[in-house]
């Protein structure tokens, strides 16, 4: 299990979304250079400092961004029909756009022009000769689905520019006025307009907060929401200034959330959170290796089953339990088909292709007692207690581990041949006082998870051979737990989903998740007060529907802060 | 030196250009003049990078291991003979056509990842530093180089030199890794293109490979191209102009980029060039995640050998991740599929380890995935030892460098770095030799004790002078001393 400790080392090293833990501001990634590691370990108190205190409102800033590729695919498919063929849009969006990324934007609107849904939108016909005022009519009718708002004068006039420069090019045969249609489309399709997202507010060159437009409050509301580009009926609320007012705000995140695709959006949002999808360093959970051996069951069928299942939960929680956080994290309701059922134990539906609610045994509660996170978790043939406890450390508590120490041997020492559990293999690879620093915060959570195999079935023992030599071993999930504000002993999943649910650390970082998915960038200081109002919210509610309310409606959600320097 | 001939050639260019203020023969006699004079400069260069490391017995410090703990001593990197003369170690076994143009190198450090890590040999620092040597900066939990890495500056200089359609073109076989080595400017990765079909459109559009005049349909296809990129470089301009000076920056690099792009549409015509055809490349689908690199490897291969034989590129670069490989019929597990961490199980598999009694298995199935890494390298060089060239072969033309960010992956070692060049630089390098940098090989060539002095900085100064770059330093301070490598030429 020696992999675990570098698996470790690595995931602190290309952490993507940690918020940290500290009252106030908290920057992301922002950590003391270490010398001796440790965690953050700071106290959780009820009387966080209030950083919206001050007389002057607090408000973000809102640098330039570029969409992420998955808003892209969706505005796209949303502005053009369903299946757009846009696989080579890719998910490294970084802050600068590459070359290469410039050369793939023009590619894929170029073939989805091809496919020529958007000559619905012109209104004369297509094959035909055309004219400019058709032209005109259709720029303007895309233009302002695609820009998010009526074009200006001068956007008008440059897409007007390029439609009659096409149609004027000294080509044989001459440019047709499909082809000059089909050029104009690529160029608002991958308009900077489109792919990136730029909030001035009403005043932009006022150096206070400014209010934000009602087509910017539109965009925030379905890029957070829908994770995609407004409706029509959301562009017409914009227009006629029923977003200028909280209550409009809210009866326009009401109708969003009553919408499919906000289910969409927080099943991707938990798988997210669980960290199922793919990254440079980690697999899906779709293509992980998995011991054909002791997995005999194994299918890539099940493994959708299994993401869906945990999906499932959270938007059962979000939607249908009042939004409790709670519920996501002690909840015993499984969505199951009968591969899944077999696998928990449970009876359940017969087939694959059957789906039911179903009651799990007492051995569960909530989403880290679920297949899908303890398989994401796990090698290919045993669990791992490292990178298990990490993932709760990082993403149920939101605190951040810092880099290894500079002298730190990676090579730890070996386990013998009498240490064969899982959780003793561990702790003597980690024994060393220069891993303690983390490792022994890491671990203990890790070890309340060891019931759960590599596919996250129950197990009494550790059973496996070791040189040859069979064994077994009884399992031991009970723990001296001590990270952030858990400080307890803990047995089993069901007493650390319980502590969970009553961390006010662990509500926190959900808050802060969310936070981070709204903002899609890091946590800055300038979102200090609200992150406050957020994590507030949630911690007297348990009501994540109304934690996004406050993050789209508050005052401080409602404004921008004028452009740094 | 004094015992070759100088031809007449040779004297007219001492007397046209290379030493003018200094007496011709001093001119000729002193080394570097004999070295620039004798022999053309380099051509084209290409990089492999393979993420992970190799299978090599170097510890942290760069001594050996005794064979009793990780790897049991076990080296496939190394030449199977300490000699000069090259022999080749298990890795590098399949090479063995293209003997007598390789060099292997031992004894060079990534002293710039070691001194800047905090924990000597993290992943995004070793990274970040094996093509720059460069200073590098943590920003948040990801580290940058402050500088380009090696390909891209002989891209640009001999972009200048030799114009060409793509100054380089960068490709990917993918799969897990910490981070791209390769860079463009301070902080700024490279793009590298993961799909041969992408690639294939993008790098060898217009080309048609013999036909002389261009087809009248493809230039009137550009004409409505450029008008897209025409316009969105117009709305671009436009949507600038409403931001702040912070933002303006991000729209100015998409312009470059779209800048970019037409440029190379505007020159899209490619002359005729003997050997050159288009590759056959069948439509392959799918994201980062979703390549079969076993197809699309050998893809990448073929589209490096075909751009550089229609002369489209000076620079080819090839990052391969770290893969665990299904289609290699592994027999030792990884951990989530990945590379690395069937590494780390050298810890398991060593002696006195739980996974010992499983140690060939383990060994196998790095051999096998080693070797299907070179196996890549060994398509392109079998394609330009094939393509004739002046008195020789493109691959004489030609400096190949192979690394990976460090030499033991379970370790994280980045002392005595895995190092491979091939081609002859155009006669700038003396292959089918095994060179060791090595401080304490020169008694004792077997000795498991290590000391060096020499950096990858002073191999890139080296790899530079050969494309006859007078650079006498390349990235950042942390050398023992800057210059090139001795005894290469």
């Amino acid at each position: 299990m020696r992999r675990s400790i570098l698996l470790l080392v690595v995931l602190t090293g290309c952490e993507g979304l940690i918020v940290g833990d500290r009252p106030g501001p908290v920057v992301v990634g922002d950590r003391p250079s270490v010398v001796s590691p440790r965690p953050e370990e700071r106290p959780v108190t009820s009387s966080e400092p209030n950083p919206c205190d001050g007389a002057t409102l607090s408000v973000p800033s809102s640098p330039l961004r570029r969409l992420t590729p998955e808003q892209l695919r969706n505005t796209w498919t949303d502005l053009l029909g369903p299946a757009q063929p846009i696989a080579a849009i890719d998910a490294f969006a970084a802050p600068r756009i590459t070359e290469l990324e410039v050369e793939r934007l023009a590619d894929a609107v170029a073939t989805i022009v091809q496919r020529g849904d958007h000559l619905s939108l012109v209104g004369c016909d297509v094959a035909g000769a055309g004219s400019d005022a058709c032209a005109r009519g259709f720029i303007t009718t895309l233009g302002r689905r695609a820009f998010r708002r009526p074009l200006t004068t001068e956007e008008l006039s440059w897409l007007t520019g390029v439609y009659t420069s096409t149609r004027a090019l000294q080509v044989t045969p001459a440019v047709t006025f499909r082809e000059a249609i089909d050029t104009v489309a690529q160029v608002i399709l991958q308009a900077p307009q489109v792919t990136y997202l730029n909030e001035r507010g009403t005043q932009p060159s006022s150096p206070g907060p400014t209010p934000l437009t009602g087509f910017e409050r539109a965009a925030r509301l379905s890029f957070f929401l829908w994770n995609s580009t407004p409706d029509d009926a959301l562009l017409s609320a914009a227009e006629t200034g029923s977003l200028d007012t909280a209550d409009g705000m809210r009866a326009a995140v009401e109708r969003l959330l009553a919408s499919p695709r906000a289910r969409t959006m927080v099943r991707r949002f938990a798988s997210g959170w669980l960290e199922l999808d793919p990254t440079p360093t980690h697999v899906a959970l779709e293509k992980l290796v998995k011991s054909a051996a002791r997995y005999p069951f194994d299918t890539p069928e099940l493994r959708v089953a299994m993401r869906a299942e945990s999906e499932a939960l959270f938007e059962r929680a979000f939607f249908d339990e009042g939004g409790s956080f709670k519920a996501v994290l002690t909840s015993r309701k499984a969505y199951l088909n009968g591969p899944l059922a077999q696998l928990y134990g449970v009876a359940g539906p017969a087939s694959a292709t059957t789906w039911a609610w179903v009651d799990l045994p007492e051995q569960r509660a909530g989403l880290f007692t679920r297949a899908a996170f303890l398989t994401n978790t796990a090698g290919e043939e045993w669990p791992s207690p490292t990178r298990r406890g990490t993932a709760l450390y990082r993403r149920a508590l939101g605190l951040a581990l810092p880099d290894p120490p500079a002298s730190v041997d990676n090579t730890p020492p070996k386990p013998t041949a009498t240490t064969l559990s899982v959780r003793d293999r561990i702790e003597v690879r980690t024994q060393p006082a220069s891993c303690r620093g983390c490792h022994a915060v890491i671990n203990p959570l890790g070890h309340t998870l060891g019931h759960f195999d590599a596919m996250g079935q129950y197990q009494a023992n550790d059973v496996g051979t070791q040189n040859g030599t069979p064994f077994s071993v009884a399992i031991d999930a009970t723990a001296e737990v001590a990270a952030g504000d858990l400080e307890q002993t803990l047995t089993g999943g069901v007493e650390l989903s319980a502590a969970l649910a009553g961390s006010a650390q662990a509500s926190r970082a959900m808050a802060d998740a969310w936070l981070v998915r709204a903002l899609q960038r890091p946590v800055g200081t300038a979102e200090a007060c609200l992150q406050y109002r957020a994590r507030q919210t949630l911690a007297q509610t348990d009501d994540m529907r109304a934690l996004l309310v406050t993050l789209l409606t508050s005052d401080e959600a409602l404004s921008i802060s004028g452009d740094s320097p | 030196m004094t015992s070759k001939k100088l031809s007449r050639r040779l004297i007219l260019r001492g007397l046209g250009g290379a030493a003018i203020g200094l007496p011709i023969l001093e001119s000729i006699t002193t080394s570097k003049a004999y070295a620039q004079l004798t022999a053309p400069a380099a051509k084209r260069f290409l990089c492999f990078f393979e993420h992970g490391g190799t299978i090599s017995a170097t510890t942290r410090t760069g001594a050996k291991e005794d064979g009793s703990g990780e790897y049991q001593g076990t080296d496939g990197w190394a030449p199977a003979s300490p000699a000069e003369a090259l022999q080749l170690g298990p890795i590098h076994a399949p090479l063995a056509p293209h003997l007598g143009s390789l060099l292997v190198l031992r004894g060079i450090d990534n002293k710039a990842g070691w001194d800047q890590s905090p924990y000597n040999g993290d992943h995004g620092w070793a990274n970040a530093s094996a093509l720059t040597s460069a200073v590098m900066t943590k920003v948040g939990t990801d580290v940058f180089a402050e500088g380009p890495s090696i390909d891209h500056v002989i891209a640009t200089r001999l972009a200048t030199r030799q114009p060409v359609r793509f100054a380089s073109i960068n490709l990917e076989v993918p799969a897990h890794n910490y981070g791209t080595p390769f860079y463009t400017a301070a902080r700024q990765h490279a793009s590298r293109d993961y799909n041969p079909t992408t690639a294939f459109n993008r790098i060898f559009a217009g080309v048609t490979g013999g036909a002389s005049m261009p087809d009248p349909a493809v230039l009137r296809a550009r004409a409505l191209k450029k008008s897209v990129l025409d316009g969105t470089s117009a709305g671009l301009s436009g949507y600038k102009r409403q931001l702040s000076a912070r933002d303006q920056q991000v729209i100015d690099e998409h312009l470059t980029h779209l800048r970019s792009i037409e440029t190379r549409l505007d020159a899209a015509s490619v002359p005729s060039v003997p050997g050159c055809t288009r590759p056959t490349v069948p439509t392959i689908t799918g994201d980062w995640y979703g390549m079969n690199i076993q197809v699309t490897g050998p893809l990448m291969a073929d589209l490096i050998v075909a751009a550089f034989r229609c002369g489209l590129t000076n620079v080819a670069t090839l990052e391969i991740g770290d893969f665990y490989a299904r289609f290699l019929n592994p027999t030792y597990p990884a951990a989530f599929d990945i590379g690395h961490s069937l590494h780390h199980s050298a810890n398991e598999t060593g002696r006195g380890g739980t996974m010992a009694a499983r140690w060939q298995d383990w060994f196998d199935t790095m051999l096998a995935n080693r070797r299907w890494r070179i196996g890549l390298l060994k398509r392109v060089l079998d394609g330009l030892a094939a393509t004739p060239e002046g008195n020789g072969t493109m691959l004489d033309n030609s400096l190949m460098l192979w690394t990976s960010e460090f030499s033991m992956g379970a370790i994280h070692s980045v002392n005595d770095m895995p190092v491979l060049l091939a081609g002859k630089a155009g006669g700038r390098l003396r292959t089918g030799r095994h060179l060791n940098y090595n401080l304490r090989a020169a008694t004792n060539p077997t000795t498991l004790q290590y000391q060096t002095r020499s950096s990858m900085h002073n191999l890139f100064v080296s790899i530079l002078n050969a494309f006859d770059f007078p650079d006498t330093q390349f990235g950042s301070n942390h050398v023992w001393a800057h210059g090139p490598l001795t005894g290469l030429t």
